[in-house]
C-alpha cells in the first residue's frame, strides 16, 4: 500500500507553495491512475489516454477477469476495476502498491518465482487470494512480459476460479456418489443375507462415497417406536453409541432417522450445529465430526421398514443430484431387504411344510406298520382257521362215508340221501376253505413286477378251458400282444378267474363269444374281458367283488364267491381298478387297469 | 402183537387215527401199527424211553407217518430228533398233515423229511392217498435196518 508522503508541520513557509503544487500534481496523478480524468495538459505538453489506447482500456475495464500491469517486484502499475473488486480494495489504493499482501502467504514464494519468470515469457499458475470473508479465493494467474519504457514490467490477468472450483467439487462429489451407487448395486446383487447386505452397503457409502458415517435402522413397532441399529460404518460410528432415537412424533423423533421413517420422505439437515431439530444430538454429532446429515426412508410394500442415515463432515453436502442418487439407493436397499425377508419367510414356510410332511409321513408309516401288522395277523388267523377247519371236515366226510360203506344196505333211500347231502355240503365247504387259503395267499405273497404278455396268458387260459371241456364251441377273440406291468402269476390268476367266469356263464349261451382286449379309459390302458353269457343284475354290482358274495344260485352256476374277490385283491395290489358292466343285450364286460387313473375316474 | 410193527403213526386227532387205520386196513396194506398220540410218546417209542423202556430197538418201524401239530413235542422237533440220531435217521418219515403252509413244507424237507403230504379232506381222495402211500413205502421202497447200539 502506498503511503502518501507525510508533510511535517515544521516545514518552512516558503515551501508552502511548493507543497501545494506537489499536492495538486499528486491529485492529478491519482485522477489519471484511477481513470477519473482522461488527459492532462501541462504547458504545451498534453498527456492523453485517448486515441490509440482508448479501445484497449475500455476492453480491459469491461473484462470479467482482473487485469493490470505489475513490476517484477509485484508493484501494481495499473489495475482494472475487476482486479480491485477481487481483492476488495479501492482501486486507487491498489495502484502503486505491491500485490503480495493479498496473496495467501503459502503462495507468495510461487508468486515471486512466476513474476521473475513472467518477465521473460508467458507463465500461468494457480494461487489463492485472501477473501474479505476470511476464506481463500482460488485464482488462475497469467503473466506476460510487457515492453514498456523504463524498468521491465508484466501484464497480469487474474481469473476467479471460485465458481468453477465449486462446479468441479460438485462434479467430484457426484462422481463419488455414482461410484458409491455402483458399488452398492454390486453388493445388492451379491449379498447372501440381510446383515451382510446392510453392513456392506454402509461400508460402501462411507468408503466409496466419502461420508463420515452411514447406518441403517429398523423401525420397531413397539410402544416406544424405537429404531434398532442394524448396521453401520464410518469413522463417525462412535456417535451411534451416544444417541437415542425414535420414530415417534416426539422430540426424539425430530432427527433425520425418525422423520424419514415417520414421513416416508428423505430429510437433510444441512447444518447440524444450528438446526433446532437436531438440538438433541448436536453435541454428540459435533464431537463425532458430523456437519451434515440426511435420512432416507426404506420403503417396502408393507410400509417404511427403516431408514438409511448418512452424515458428512462437510457443510453443503447432499446437493440435489446426490439426494436423487441416494434416494434411489435407499429404494434399492429396501427392495433388497424385502427380498431377503420374503426369502426368509419362504424358507420358514418351506421348513414348516417339510416338517409337517415329515410328521405326516411318519404318521402314515406308523399307521402302515400297524395296518400291516394287523393285516398279517388277520391273514395268519384266516390261514390257521382254514387249516384247522380241514380236520373236522375230513372227519365229517370220512365218517359219513364209512357209515355209508358199513351200513349202506340197512339205510333206506332217504337216509342214504341225507348222508350224501352231508358229503356234498362237506365238499362245498372244502372248496370255500381252499378259496380262503388262495385269497390269503394272494395278499401274502410278494409282488414281483415285470412286463407280462397278457395276450399270451389269455390264449393259454382259453386253451386250458377248451381242453377241459372239449364239447363246447366258443368263439374266442384275444387281441394280440397286449402287455401289462405286474406279477406274472397273479395276473395269470386274474385272467383265469375272469376268463373262467366268462366260460362258465356262457355255458348256456348259443353262439357263445368271449373277448379279451384293451381300450383307453381315463388316460390309462384298460383291459377287458367280454362275454355274451348270462350277465348279472347291475343293481347288485356292489356285491360283485365281495368275498363269498354270489349273484347266482349254486344250482344255476356253481361257484364259491372267492374268484372275483381274488381278482379285486390282485388288481388293488397293482394299484389298479376293476369294475364290471352287464347288459342283457350286449353281455358282460369286466374291466381292469394295472396303474392308477391319470384323471379322476367317472365310474364309481 | 409179537409181529414187528410196520408203521409208527404219530397223530393226536383220534378221528384221523381211525380214518387212517381203517384206510390202510381196507386197502390190505398194513395192520401192524404203533400209534403215538403226541411227539413225546413217539420219541419214547423210537428211543426206548418212558413207557417203552426195554423195547427191542432192533425192531424199528418201516415208516413213520408224522403229523406236525402235536401236543408236548411238535412234529418238526420229533423229525429233527429222528434224523439227527444214527439209530433212527434212516427210517423214512412222511409228514402227513393238514398244513399246506409253504413254511411248514420247507421246514419239513430241511429237517430231512422223506415226503410231505397234505391230508385230503375228501374221503375218496384220502383213500387214494393212503393206497399210493402204503404201496410205495411198504411194498416198493427198500429200507435198511440199523443194528442197535449196545445198551448203556
Amino acid at each position: 500500500m502506498t503511503a502518501p508522503s507525510e508533510l511535517t508541520p515544521s516545514v518552512p513557509p516558503d515551501y508552502e507553495q511548493l507543497r501545494s503544487r506537489l499536492n495538486e500534481v499528486e491529485a492529478t496523478l491519482r485522477a489519471i491512475r484511477s481513470g477519473a480524468v482522461d488527459a492532462l495538459v501541462e504547458g504545451e505538453r498534453i498527456y492523453s489516454l485517448r486515441g490509440a489506447e482508448t479501445p484497449y482500456r475500455l476492453l480491459i475495464e469491461a473484462m470479467g477477469e482482473g487485469a493490470g500491469t505489475v513490476t517484477r517486484e509485484g508493484i501494481v502499475l495499473y489495475a482494472n476495476r475487476r482486479l480491485a473488486e477481487m481483492l476488495s480494495v479501492p482501486l486507487e489504493e491498489l495502484i502503486g502498491a505491491s500485490i503480495r499482501p493479498w496473496v495467501a502467504a503459502a503462495d507468495r514464494t510461487a508468486l515471486d518465482a512466476w513474476l521473475m519468470e513472467g518477465a521473460r515469457r508467458h507463465v500461468t499458475g494457480e494461487l489463492n487470494f485472501h477473501h474479505p470473508n476470511g476464506e481463500l479465493m482460488p485464482i488462475h494467474l497469467a503473466l506476460s512480459p510487457l515492453e514498456l519504457p523504463g524498468s521491465p514490467s508484466l501484464c497480469l490477468v487474474a481469473t476467479d476460479l471460485t465458481a468453477s472450483k465449486e462446479v468441479e467439487a460438485a462434479l467430484r462429489r457426484t462422481n463419488r456418489a455414482l461410484r458409491m451407487v455402483s458399488a452398492c448395486d454390486h453388493i445388492l446383487v451379491k449379498a447372501v443375507d440381510e446383515a451382510e447386505l446392510l453392513t456392506e452397503i454402509c461400508q460402501a457409502i462411507v468408503g466409496e462415497g466419502g461420508y463420515r458415517l452411514a447406518w441403517v435402522g429398523e423401525a420397531i413397532p413397539d410402544a416406544a417406536k424405537s429404531i434398532a441399529q442394524r448396521a453401520w460404518a464410518g469413522p463417525g460410528q462412535g456417535y451411534l453409541r451416544e444417541i437415542q432415537v425414535s420414530w415417534a412424533d416426539t422430540e426424539w423423533g425430530l432427527g433425520i432417522a425418525g422423520t424419514a421413517i415417520r414421513t416416508g420422505q428423505p430429510l437433510v439437515i444441512a447444518n447440524i450445529t444450528t438446526d433446532p431439530r437436531f438440538v438433541r444430538w448436536r453435541d454428540q454429532a459435533t464431537a463425532a465430526g458430523l456437519a451434515t446429515g440426511a435420512g432416507f426412508p426404506l420403503p417396502t410394500p408393507a410400509g417404511v421398514w427403516g431408514v438409511l442415515c448418512i452424515y458428512s463432515e462437510q457443510s453443503g453436502a447432499f446437493n440435489a443430484e446426490e439426494m436423487n442418487l441416494l434416494t434411489g439407493l435407499a429404494n434399492d436397499l429396501a427392495y433388497g431387504v424385502t427380498a431377503f425377508r420374503l426369502r426368509a419367510e419362504h424358507a420358514a414356510a418351506e421348513a414348516k411344510i417339510h416338517q409337517l410332511n415329515a410328521e405326516l409321513e411318519q404318521r402314515v408309516r406308523a399307521r402302515t406298520v400297524d395296518l400291516e401288522a394287523a393285516n398279517t395277523e388277520l391273514e395268519a388267523f384266516v390261514y390257521t382257521v382254514a387249516h384247522d377247519l380241514r380236520a373236522p371236515l375230513r372227519s365229517i366226510d370220512g365218517f359219513s362215508r364209512i357209515l355209508l360203506e358199513d351200513c349202506g344196505e340197512r339205510l333206506n333211500l332217504a337216509e342214504r340221501s341225507h348222508l350224501e347231502r352231508v358229503r356234498v355240503a362237506t365238499l362245498h365247504m372244502e372248496q370255500l376253505i381252499e378259496g380262503m387259503l388262495r385269497l390269503s395267499g394272494l395278499t401274502r405273497s410278494e409282488l414281483r413286477s415285470t412286463t407280462v404278455n397278457l395276450s399270451a396268458q389269455a390264449q393259454r387260459v382259453m386253451a386250458d378251458l377248451q381242453r377241459e371241456d372239449p364239447e363246447r364251441k366258443v368263439a374266442v377273440v384275444v387281441a394280440p400282444d397286449l402287455l401289462g406291468q405286474g406279477d406274472p402269476s397273479l395276473l395269470q390268476a386274474v385272467l383265469e378267474n375272469l376268463l373262467g367266469n366268462a366260460w362258465k356263464f356262457t355255458a348256456k349261451t348259443a353262439q357263445a363269444r368271449i373277448e379279451f382286449g384293451c381300450v383307453e379309459k381315463d388316460g390309462v390302458p384298460t383291459y377287458f374281458v367280454h362275454d355274451n353269457g348270462a350277465g348279472f343284475n347291475m343293481a347288485y354290482r356292489g356285491k360283485l367283488f365281495g368275498v363269498f358274495q354270489r349273484l347266482h344260485r349254486n344250482d344255476e352256476f356253481p361257484g364259491t364267491g372267492v374268484g372275483l374277490a381274488s381278482v379285486q385283491r390282485i388288481i388293488h395290489r397293482h394299484h389298479g381298478r376293476v369294475w364290471a358292466e352287464s347288459d342283457p343285450v350286449r353281455g358282460t364286460t369286466f374291466y381292469f387297469t394295472l396303474q392308477p387313473a391319470l384323471t379322476r375316474p367317472k365310474t364309481p | 402183537m409179537n409181529e414187528p410193527i410196520e408203521i409208527l403213526l404219530v397223530e393226536d386227532n383220534p378221528n384221523d387215527v381211525e380214518l387212517t387205520l381203517r384206510a390202510f386196513a381196507r386197502q390190505k396194506l398194513c395192520t401192524r401199527f404203533q400209534v403215538a398220540r403226541d411227539g413225546a410218546e413217539a420219541l419214547d417209542y423210537l428211543f426206548g424211553h418212558g413207557a417203552y423202556v426195554g423195547r427191542d430197538l432192533g425192531q424199528q418201524p418201516k415208516l413213520v407217518l408224522l403229523d406236525l401239530k402235536l401236543p408236548k413235542v411238535d412234529g418238526l422237533e420229533v423229525l429233527r430228533a429222528i434224523k439227527s440220531d444214527p439209530q433212527t435217521q434212516l427210517i423214512p418219515v412222511v409228514i402227513l398233515t393238514s398244513s399246506s403252509i409253504e413254511r411248514d413244507i420247507l421246514a419239513g424237507y430241511e429237517r430231512g423229511a422223506n415226503s410231505y403230504i397234505v391230508k385230503p379232506v375228501n374221503y375218496d381222495q384220502f383213500m387214494a392217498m393212503v393206497n399210493a402211500l402204503g404201496t410205495y413205502w411198504l411194498k416198493f421202497n427198500q429200507t435198511v435196518v440199523v443194528a442197535p447200539l449196545p445198551a448203556g
